[in-house]
């Protein structure tokens, strides 16, 4: 895959993202403790300590957001489960891992459809009737993502599916990997950490 | 009492009384039997809601029934069902509930790596199967990235590298375009050997690939030569079925 593809993928990514990290930063600020006060607004006090704290939480989620989808994105799951699979991990464990990678890709997928789906037919729409929409499609969704994860498995077990996930022609865990997954990790520890 | 095996061991499918009711109590299969002998290619005809895809999912246990279901002489119960699976390879109606791998050629080498079979064997099949459907270009692409009847064509090649003995294929065509409708048509022509069930109501691909229809209504309405079924317009009227335009110029699957 080209550099600016795997960009451009990750941006898409974190569109998701963003927007659930900032509420969460939003969230944090009003309800952290604090003593100074910087600023009051409309009787909400902002404190200093809430700010930073804030701050620093969103950053740290992003950072572990980003580094997870920068590892999907640049290591194939099939050398996941090679390098899984070396390193002895049952397969069960494997396989659960597997699908849930699989299921919330295609799920994110669904999604995605989905959001066009309204988007497509609420243009028109006042807001409580936008709402209404968003609120039965959402449901529908939900109703749809558990019949899809009754398909995903009976494809699965279609296809010989019996526990295991198959090892494929060329899926290694390489070097490369190795490193792309060190680096995560650094990332990782450096957000807890800090 | 059910049989374990089957008295008549060189039928691929032996179906016997089958029922199968939804949860809701609805009918969708009522008393059908069906039989297939190795080489035959049969069309399964009927209007939607006919029953054709839960007859195709119950024969590999997908819906629950009550009946026998022989395939190779081999009961369908849980202990048979992963040789089943292995045996009769169902091309869904709906490619999005096929595909599952994040590239096409991992989609495709899936079946193939799971039946156990070597790399460089997978590997052959995956570059055959993709060969067959146009895919060759796109074999890095991510399923869910592309149109739905290249979905629809990865779809058949995922089924197509695990060469079952009995190809089912739920209403391959829908939403192909012509020329790959054309191609896939074709390359059924071209199998010669092979044990096909092919639900459609794409009643010119069924002449053109299959030399037997079974018409589907719950029941089994007709089964017989598909060009007597074919010629029997108020046979195909009375059940939503158009005939095909040009009865005449028809084209007929030839052995
Ligand atoms: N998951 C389901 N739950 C309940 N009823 C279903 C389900 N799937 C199909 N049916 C019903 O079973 C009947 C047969 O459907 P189907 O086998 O899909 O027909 P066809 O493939 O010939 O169009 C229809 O009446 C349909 O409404
Ligand atoms: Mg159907």
């Amino acid at each position: 895959m080209e550099r600016t593809g795997i960009i451009n993928q990750l941006l898409r990514r974190l569109r998701f993202v963003v927007p659930m990290l900032l509420a969460l930063g939003v969230l944090v600020l009003l309800r952290a403790p604090g003593e100074e006060v910087m600023f009051r607004l409309a009787g909400i006090r902002i404190t200093q300590e809430a700010l930073t704290t804030a701050g620093w939480t969103t950053i740290r989620l992003l950072a572990i957001a980003t580094a997870s989808m920068l590892f999907t994105l640049l290591v194939p799951l099939s050398h996941v489960v090679d390098g899984m699979r070396r390193v002895r991990i049952p397969h069960p464990v494997v396989s659960v891992t597997w699908m849930t990678e699989r299921f919330l890709a295609i799920l994110t997928s669904d999604l995605r459809r989905t959001m066009d789906g309204v988007r497509a037919r609420s243009a028109a729409l006042a807001l409580p009737r936008r709402v209404l929409l968003g609120t039965r499609i959402a449901a529908s969704f939900l109703l749809r993502a558990v019949a899809r994860s009754e398909y995903l498995a009976d494809a699965m077990t279609a296809r010989g599916f019996d526990g295991r996930i198959p090892i494929l022609p060329g899926a290694r865990w390489m070097r490369r990997d190795s490193f792309i997954a060190s680096a995560c990790l650094v990332v990782f520890i450096v957000a807890i950490v800090l | 009492m059910k049989r374990e095996t089957s008295p008549h061991p060189e039928r691929i499918l032996d179906c016997r009384g089958l029922h199968c009711a939804w949860p809701g109590g609805a009918l969708a299969l009522e008393d059908v039997d069906l039989t297939m002998r190795r080489g035959e290619r049969v069309a399964l005809i009927g209007p939607n809601g006919a029953g054709k895809s839960t007859l195709l999912r119950a024969l590999i246990g997908l819906v629950p029934f009550e009946g026998e279901i022989h395939v190779e002489g081999l009961a369908l119960r849980k202990s048979t069902l992963r040789d089943i699976r292995l045996r009769i390879g169902l091309v869904f109606q709906h490619p999005d509930d096929q595909l599952f791998s994040p590239s096409i050629a991992e989609d495709v080498a899936f079946g193939p790596a799971a039946m156990g079979l070597s790399a460089d064997e997978v590997t052959e099949r995956v570059r055959e199967a993709l060969d067959t459907t146009g895919l060759g270009e796109m074999a890095a692409r991510n399923p869910l990235e592309l149109s739905y009847g290249e979905r629809r064509r990865a779809a058949i090649a995922t089924v197509l590298s695990m060469r079952p003995v009995l190809l089912a294929m739920d209403e391959p065509s829908s939403n192909l375009d012509p020329a790959h409708r054309r191609r896939l048509i074709r390359w059924l022509q071209e199998q010669t050997d092979l044990t096909l069930l092919l639900a459609t109501h794409d009643l010119d691909m069924a002449a053109e690939t299959c030399t037997r229809a079974v018409l589907l209504s719950r029941r089994i309405v007709a089964d017989g030569p598909i060009r007597d079924i074919l010629a029997d317009r108020a046979l195909l009227e009375r059940h939503d079925l158009e005939p095909p335009l040009g009865m005449q110029g028809m084209r007929y699957y030839e052995t």
